[in-house]
């Protein structure tokens, strides 16, 4: 059932090339801005600051890592916002609800599928900013980078997973989500080292998973071991289940009050 | 006629509006979008360099501080996007909904569906910046000498013109398409990063700063911070390309329109 839907995402998203493009472009000119705002301000890419607070002084790598795994940790919570939205505009969703399947095995390959397809955007991205900054990315880096990847991927769908309950509760809930995901840029420091923010904020920050991901591969990235980091990974272990579990609880919650209120298909 | 026209606009702005403040949750999404692009600006700067000046920034710019750097370009940006989005989400956003056949069915010009579209958003864009200039000086410790803004106005103007011929002829090539969604969205993209919004076009390679060149969104917030910083004299080599290449959009603009318009006529598209 999840295969199918992962499959019916892929053939939708790829069979209009532009739309490929368009997002590949647009992650791509997201980018662009900060770290050149970040160089022209810097006059040149290299911050002894940044390096003392993160241990990666060169602000382009800072960057670059910290943004694609921003894209890919909002990806589920735009699965579950737009995706939905969208099916319930095309009118589709009613008929996928009432098909012989239940409605989590839908939203999830709903979420996966996104988060698969933009992990393949991101990973272009990625890529090209590489080629752009002139960033030495080894086979090795990517090896080593690969576990705590899909262990922040993991992550990243159990935290996406509480917008899946909002979204059949609130209905459009797309600017509550673009709030929370600009708001995710300042949590956990993608385009700036944390040590600027506050000491709450910091604190705040640790309940973020994309912010543990992001301090793994950056450090792995300096050449540093998954010991030095050792912190980060167990918050890391600690979120998975736990934004799993709090996002099936809502999940549920929010499915027994729509059946009662009525609302997409129930 | 021409009252009927008028109502008629006044009808698609009243439309456009009413549809907007049904979600107002966006309204507050679109002013935090704002506050988070400066604080971007801002915390990127702190973390990078320690200090609220940049010397580098203004020996490349003339502007050391670079939140005002970021804050203008980033209004001149917003204001910009106004015409380029009002000319071409008013067809995208119909077409998706289903309703596009009906309003182009309406009894009045094209031109006038467009520009309704055009007149929410340009009061929504100067709504925004009354929100925004009180809360930068406050959240951001902004401060504005008022008679060096009020003097840049003109120069906006004249790079409004070049702006709304550049929606013009993007609306023209919406008018052909199936699906236009991607196209303004590589099209938008295009126009953010060579506006020149958050950082000065010469940090770009070459070819992109031709590319920024050739559209009128780069000169105009050059224009801007120049006239805003150091007054009209110093910035008339701007302002002279401005006067060039924004009449030039304007006639082209217009003239790709006229002639869309006329094909989509002759071929039969979106309810022609």
């Amino acid at each position: 059932m999840i295969g199918a839907v992962i499959e019916k995402e892929f053939r939708m998203f790829f069979r209009y090339p532009l739309r490929v493009i368009s997002s590949i472009l647009v992650g791509i000119v997201f980018l662009l801005q900060f770290v050149y705002f970040g160089q022209a301000v810097l006059g040149g890419r290299y911050s002894t600051l940044l390096e003392a607070s993160t241990g990666m002084g060169d602000y382009p790598t800072y960057a670059l890592i910290g943004y694609v795994l921003w894209w890919v940790s909002v990806s589920p919570m735009e699965a579950y916002v737009w995706g939905v939205r969208r099916e319930l505009q095309r009118g589709t969703f009613e008929t996928n609800v009432l098909s012989p399947s239940r409605l989590i095995s839908l939203l999830f390959g709903l979420a996966l599928s996104w988060l698969l397809m933009d992990s393949l955007l991101m990973g272009i991205v990625f890529a090209v900013g590489g080629l752009i900054f002139d960033i030495p990315i080894t086979g090795s880096f990517i090896l080593k980078s690969l576990p705590v990847i899909v262990a922040s991927l993991a992550a990243f769908l159990g935290f996406g997973f509480i917008f899946a309950g909002l979204v059949m509760l609130l209905k459009n809930i797309g600017p509550f989500a673009q709030i929370f995901e600009f708001a995710m840029l300042f949590f956990a420091g993608v385009f700036f080292p944390l040590s600027v923010m506050p000491p709450w904020i910091r604190s705040l920050s640790n309940l973020f998973p994309l912010t543990h991901s992001a301090a793994i591969v950056r450090n792995l990235f300096a050449g540093g071991t998954y010991l030095q980091v050792a912190d980060h990974i167990l918050w890391l272990l600690v979120l998975v289940p736990l934004y799993w579990t709090v996002g099936y609880l809502i999940f549920r919650w929010a499915e027994r009050t729509t059946r009662v209120i009525g609302y997409g298909g129930y | 006629m021409a009252a009927t026209e008028l109502r008629a606009l006044w009808g698609v702005a009243v439309k456009s509006w009413r549809i907007f403040l049904s979600y107002k949750l966006w309204f507050i999404s679109d002013i935090a979008l704002g506050l988070f692009f400066v604080g971007q600006a801002l915390l990127i700067g702190i973390g990078l360099t320690g200090e609220r000046n940049s010397e580098a920034l203004q020996r490349l710019t003339g502007y050391s501080d670079y939140v005002t750097f970021a804050i203008l370009g980033f209004m001149v940006l917003g204001f910009g996007l106004t015409f380029l989005s009002g000319f071409v989400w008013s067809v995208v956003d119909e077409l998706y909904a289903g309703t596009l056949e009906y309003s182009f069915a309406a009894p009045m010009r094209r031109i006038t569906f467009f520009l309704g579209n055009v007149l929410t958003r340009v009061f929504l864009s100067f709504l925004y910046m009354a929100v925004y200039v009180p809360v930068f000086v406050l959240l951001f410790g902004l401060s504005f000498d008022l008679w060096a803004l009020l003097r840049a106005i003109p120069v906006l103007l004249i790079g409004t013109v070049g702006m709304i011929g550049m929606g013009m002829a993007a609306a023209g090539v919406v008018l052909y398409l199936r699906d236009p969604g991607p196209f303004i969205n590589i099209l938008e993209m295009l126009v953010f990063a060579l506006s020149g919004a958050m950082y000065p076009i010469s940090i770009l390679p070459e070819g992109l700063q031709v590319l920024a060149r050739l559209l009128p969104y780069a000169p105009t917030t050059e224009a801007v911070r120049e006239v805003v910083a150091q007054g009209y004299h110093p910035a008339m080599g701007e302002i002279t390309y401005l006067v060039t290449i924004s009449g030039a959009y304007g006639v082209l603009g217009y003239l790709t329109y006229k002639w869309s318009e006329k094909q989509a006529k002759r071929i039969g598209l979106k309810a022609y």
